[in-house]
């Protein structure tokens, strides 16, 4: 059985959301006078990125699960039970 | 940046003593227990390839987060606001940054036991003149980096013990130390030492955190102070704030990823699964530490209203003391939260010795000195050459030049500038050797030249102008002229994930 080979950057998807939300993570969309806006005495444009940065977490876990596979564990196994010898 | 802690002292000598002799064991029980890891480059600096996902996730983490972190951090909070929230989105960066390359160059890791960065950069372009400056651009940033290091460990202590311990002794004691254990245990001591370092980390900041906000007050007050002197550090960044914000994402999450120790965790990871295993976790540390030392500061800025610049530095030193007066727990938190700070210090300090010493051994003792040497000796030479430079990083950081300083501030600007080389070289068939090494040599100078000069067009980091530069040279560069038909057939054999 060959495993199928995924790399995070080779997928559409994958360039559009760390795109976006490198957009996001950068405060540049917040209108004059959003620090008067405080929750809790955090400004609320410091909560919107904070929650762009965890969103960029979520994201990063989605990609890491879904579309990073290579064929490495399954062709070298657990590396401990080799020794450290060259292949080539 | 030295901090006084008056209430330290001797309870302080004595957990800097508990922690040191901690250290030297577990470099003992990592000798015991591997007794023929000396004699191997891979079992030496990558611990056998063996590490899981928990040692793997803490040694990232300690790598990552130095004491500067928890002491610096604060401060440039206390004096820019939430302009400075940015410290939390950076880190998340390095590991955005590092799904680009890490999937691929951990496949070929494993297929071609590579052992440094350097020694992919050789496979790939088999160019001995790009392999050398790689090696010699990595050597001259990570010098750079434990001298940092090694001049924070003094004041850490000296500061920690309330100068009971003096800065010299401080930083000869945990050089020796960290020396030992690495001697003794390779990348196993460094990532069980990185373990322990992280917890000790973790807990002293969340101590802070809770103390501070327990006895200074929360976000509101900081808040209502803000808006009665300073306004400006409610706001969101604009121009300049702006231009700041997204030049320190870009280098920050590039540089930190591609830091040669970092690149050399990838290879480390006994599987592709505790890799991927480790990444998620660190996603979500920026929140944990970077995050809470923000809040730790925001919070300095009502307890502490009104310190200069300077006085500012010293802000985690005052709220520990002022926590330290509460109560006996708060009291023994405190001299733990100092004694994770110089642990965060000397775990990131490790790691870098252990990759300076690799890249000696392997790169340039291993390839062109004596290839024929046995691997044995192969690491005592990395492990020899890594002690005459900590022997004279410690001479400069006991003695700092007046003049001359900036020789000693290059690191990320430099190091960043084998990014093409390690990354573009991954996918990239076409790319020309000749390019890569006129791209890389070009944005080294080039970066240095506008560091030294102090220049920073558009307010955008000079470690980022050479690497545009760099970049633009590789592919300019491969555009108009590919690398030759058996260069690309060489490349496609070594990038291919499958045999």
């Amino acid at each position: 059985m060959t495993p199928r080979i995924s790399e995070p950057i080779r997928k559409k998807p994958v360039w559009i959301g760390f795109i976006v939300l490198f957009a996001l993570i950068n405060p540049w969309y917040f209108p004059a006078g959003i620090s008067s806006y405080l929750i809790m005495g955090v400004p609320l444009w410091a909560l919107i990125t904070l929650l762009a940065s965890l969103a960029l977490s979520v994201f990063i876990t989605w990609v890491v699960l879904t579309q990073w596979h290579t064929d490495s564990d399954e062709i070298y196994g657990d590396h401990n039970k080799r020794n450290g010898s060259r292949e080539e | 940046m030295e901090i006084e802690l008056a209430f330290s002292g001797w309870s302080g000598v004595f957990v800097l003593a508990l922690y040191g002799f901690l250290m030297l064991a577990v470099g003992v029980y990592a000798f015991l227990r591997n007794r023929g890891m000396r004699e191997s480059l891979d079992e030496y600096y990558l611990g056998g390839r063996g590490l899981g996902v928990m040692v793997l996730f803490f040694t990232f983490f300690a790598t990552q987060y130095s004491g500067n972190t928890v002491i610096g951090y604060p401060p440039t909070t206390y004096r820019m606001g939430y302009q400075y929230l940015v410290s939390v989105p950076f880190f998340i960066m390095i590991i955005m940054v590092y799904l680009f390359f890490a999937p691929r160059l951990y496949a070929l890791g494993r297929r071609f036991s590579l052992l440094t960065p350097v020694d992919w950069i050789e496979m790939r372009f088999r160019s001995k003149r790009i392999s050398i400056l790689a090696a010699i651009l990595m050597l001259y940033g990570l010098g750079n980096y434990m001298l940092e290091q090694f001049v924070a460990i003094g004041q850490g202590v000296s500061g920690l013990t309330g100068g009971t311990i003096p800065y010299q002794v401080g930083v000869v004691f945990f050089i020796i130390i960290m020396v030992a254990y690495s001697w003794l245990g390779g990348m196993r001591s460094v990532a069980w030492t990185d373990t322990i370092q992280g917890l000790a980390l973790l807990f002293g900041v969340f101590t802070l955190l809770i103390g501070s906000l327990y006895y200074f007050g929360g976000f509101s007050a900081a808040a209502e102070q803000m808006q009665l002197s300073s306004p400006e550090k409610l706001n969101p960044p604009d121009g300049q704030g702006l231009t700041r914000w997204f030049s320190l994402l870009l280098l920050v999450g590039i540089g930190a990823a591609i830091y040669p120790h970092a690149v050399q965790r990838i290879f480390s990871a006994k599987s592709e699964h505790a890799l991927k295993r480790s990444f998620i976790r660190m996603a979500y540390m920026p929140f944990l530490t970077a995050g809470v030392v923000f809040m730790v500061g925001i919070i300095g800025i009502s307890a502490f209203p009104g310190l200069s610049t300077a006085e500012s530095e010293q802000l985690v030193g005052m709220m520990a003391n002022a926590l330290a007066n509460q109560n006996t727990f708060f009291y023994w938190a405190m001299v733990l939260l100092f004694g994770g700070v110089i642990a965060a210090i000397v775990s990131t300090a490790d790691s870098v010795l252990l990759t300076f010493s690799s890249i000696v051994s392997n790169d340039l003792y291993g390839r062109y000195i004596r290839p024929d040497a046995s691997e044995h000796q192969k690491v005592l030479a990395g492990k020899l050459v890594g002690l005459v430079a900590v022997a004279v990083l410690i001479v400069i950081a006991w003695y700092p030049p007046a003049t001359l300083y900036q020789i000693f501030v290059l690191k990320f600007e430099l190091l960043i500038q084998t990014a093409p080389a390690l990354v573009l070289g991954l996918y990239w068939t076409r790319l020309n050797s000749q390019s890569v090494f006129a791209g890389m040599l070009a944005g080294a100078v080039f970066a240095g030249v506008l560091t030294f000069m102090g220049y920073r067009p558009l307010g955008i980091y000079s470690g980022l102008w050479g690497l545009l530069l760099n970049v633009g040279i590789c592919v300019g560069g491969t555009l108009l002229s590919s690398a030759d038909a058996s260069a690309q057939r060489h490349a496609r054999s070594v990038i291919a994930l499958s045999n």
